[in-house]
């Protein structure tokens, strides 16, 4: 009973502390609709995948994320891909999604970087996990395919956010909570 | 310190603390070195043409250009100079760094350069024929990287001399590198129609080129070349054009059918283009044997020439386990050329690389090849987890390995003495394997 009311002094104090720091994140997509806040979130983990459309590593992982959202859809993961490019339109993200059969998920476009800043991504593709609370879990690569520019695999020999994604479900904790992912960066806000 | 001088030492200190700007030092060397592909409809994934989408890419061509990923040039420096070397040195990538690390300042619009201007079209002209593969092949969306060939019938006509080759692939997200090959034994149109779909899988065209049939080749980011001083390759009536291409799945299911434009020669060229290969048939008996885990395995091997030569051009193969690679041409008088070294070799890139001069190397130099393989875990590109033993083999999970020199003979009529000395030298070579057969040894 003690520890529960801790937990719930403890999330208090941090919703409070985001609150003040006014970082709420909310997931919006393309269209205009709210799916809510990152921080008070259905199910048991939200995964986020950030994308450019004209990054080619991004574009490679396209059918491993789709995989990835669609074995984990029924588990209680909701799936989001968030596009970081400030110059893209909901065109230009409605035409990526078909071209590279994007079915699993919800688009986002994160123009304001909330979601992008709240995860740290830097790179494009990465990926990042947050617990219901909006708890960064997981933050890093989808799978090891590339051991670094230009030097790709033949197939992946870690993957990454599928364990992780596995010990969450699992109610353990994540092994390996940061992995370097590789590809392009992130672009600035402003350009 | 007179205070004259003391302001003058100020001065300079700002000048070299200046960050660079994007007009004056960062496009200058965008336009020249990235923009051929980095453009609208060319096969680099974004444009780098204006300052904004040099902004938007700022850290990423930092990154790349640091760890040599970008531009594409997988030569290091050499004691020769090659044509279209898109190399930057380490002051350009110093600019290019200091600018991102400055927070990608614009800089005086007045002082943008005018961008380079490039053809419509075919980049050489319009070329004396052009074909294109009969289908398209699908590429599909993901899996590791493939390799195909295509055999292109030709309209009839005789001998024909190829002085160039303009490649348009229609995948541009996909497609990586392609070489050609002239087929007059039937044996590719047949291998194509014989395996279902478009092309045929495999690398059994190599077969033809150790008989000599290359007419040269094309990757991503290099610009069609017509051949120097009026020589050609030739096509042999009734060949059939063989394209071996390799593609990246890129994440979406992706149809090439690539055009081709030939250019001929009006007529046989006066000299003959050769190639030197050491160690000779691609390293077929040099006793690559490659045991698992190794991480520095080395094959060597040298050629000396009777007669004097013209070298035009070298470049190298191997599979995914070479490392690295090197020739060396040692003089008579004892001077040491370093004519082609890669010191990371990328089996995706199979590149030719063309010298600035044609470089005269005497009766008597000697040409040494270094090979140098890793069949370690720790080497991504190995295509065995865990490694296993390799050998030679033209299965792209074999191991092969040579360095070739592509040459004239200073005199045409000493041509036949360069081709009995690599005959011997091949005879010699099987004479060894031979001898290490029987004398129980492995290699």
């Amino acid at each position: 009973m003690k520890r529960v009311a801790l937990r719930i002094a403890l999330g208090l104090a941090f919703a409070a502390l985001t609150a003040m720091a006014g970082e709420v994140v909310r997931l919006t997509d393309i269209d205009g609709v709210d799916h809510g806040r990152l921080d008070s979130a259905p199910g048991r983990a939200t995964a986020v995948f950030f994308i450019l459309s004209d990054c080619p590593i991004s574009n490679q992982l396209a059918p491993e994320i789709n995989r990835i959202c669609t074995d984990y859809s029924g588990r209680g993961v909701r799936c989001y891909l968030a596009y970081v490019d400030p110059e893209v339109s909901a065109d230009g993200i409605r035409r990526h999604q078909r071209d590279f059969s994007y079915d699993c998920c919800t688009p986002l476009h994160d123009a304001s970087r909330a979601l992008t800043e709240a995860a740290g991504a830097t790179i494009t593709p990465e990926a990042a996990i947050f617990s219901p609370t909006g708890e960064l879990l997981y933050r890093g690569r989808i799978n090891d395919l590339y051991a670094g520019l230009g030097k790709k695999r033949r197939e992946p020999t870690e993957h990454d956010v599928r364990r992780a994604l596995d010990e969450i479900l699992a109610g353990k904790a994540v092994s390996r909570p940061r992995t370097q992912a590789i590809g392009c960066y992130v672009p600035p806000k402003e350009l | 310190m007179r205070p004259l001088a003391l302001l003058a030492l100020c001065a300079s200190t700002v000048a070299a603390a200046e960050p660079p700007s994007f007009t004056k030092d960062v496009a200058p060397i965008l336009f020249e070195n990235c923009m051929s592909c980095h453009r609208e409809g060319e096969a680099a994934p974004f444009p780098l043409t204006s300052y904004s989408e040099a902004k938007k890419r700022g850290a990423l061509i930092s990154a790349v250009t640091e760890a040599r990923y970008m531009p594409p040039w997988h030569a290091a420096p050499a004691d020769v100079r090659y044509r279209d070397e898109r190399r930057l040195s380490e002051e350009q990538i110093g600019t290019l760094k200091a600018w991102v690390e400055a927070g990608m300042p614009e800089g005086d619009p007045g002082r943008l350069p005018a961008p380079p201007e490039f053809a419509e079209g075919w980049q050489l002209g319009e070329p004396d024929l052009v074909v294109r593969m009969p289908e398209a092949f699908e590429v599909p969306a993901e899996g590791p990287d493939l390799y195909r060939s295509f055999a292109i019938p030709l309209p009839a006509g005789g001998d024909r001399w190829v002085r160039a080759i303009e490649f348009r692939p229609s995948a541009r997200g996909a497609s990586h590198h392609a070489l050609f090959f002239a087929d007059p034994s039937g044996e590719a149109l047949e291998a194509d129609s014989a395996d279902g779909g478009p092309g045929f899988a495999g690398m059994r065209e190599l077969r033809r080129s150790e008989r000599g049939g290359g007419l040269g080749g094309w990757a991503v980011g290099g610009a069609p070349q017509m051949l120097p001083d009026g020589l050609a390759r030739p096509l042999p009536a009734g060949s059939a054009l063989v394209v071996q291409m390799h593609f990246h799945p890129s994440g979406k299911i992706e149809r090439e059918q690539a055009s081709l434009g030939l250019y001929f020669a009006p007529e046989a060229p006066q000299r003959t283009l050769t190639g030197v290969q050491t160690p000779p048939l691609f390293g077929r008996l040099a006793g690559i044997d490659i045991p698992a885990g190794e991480s520095r395995y080395v094959v060597k091997d040298s050629f000396e020439l009777p007669i004097a030569v013209d070298a035009y051009g070298v470049g190298g193969h191997a599979h995914y386990l070479c490392s690295e690679m090197k020739m060396t041409a040692t003089l008579p008088g004892g001077e040491v050329k370093t004519l082609l070294w890669i010191d990371r070799w990328d089996f995706a890139w199979q590149e030719r690389y063309y010298f600035r001069e044609p470089l005269r190397l005497p009766a008597g130099t000697v040409l040494e090849t270094e090979l140098i393989y890793d069949n370690s875990a720790a080497n991504p590109a190995n295509p065995h987890r865990p490694p296993r033993h390799v050998a030679w083999g033209r299965g792209s999970e074999d191991e092969m390995g040579s360095v070739s020199l592509e040459v004239l003979a200073a005199k045409e009529s000493e041509l036949a003495e360069l081709r009995a000395a690599q005959r011997r030298q091949i005879r010699q070579a099987i004479a060894n394997r031979f001898l290490s057969a029987i004398s129980g040894g492995s290699r």
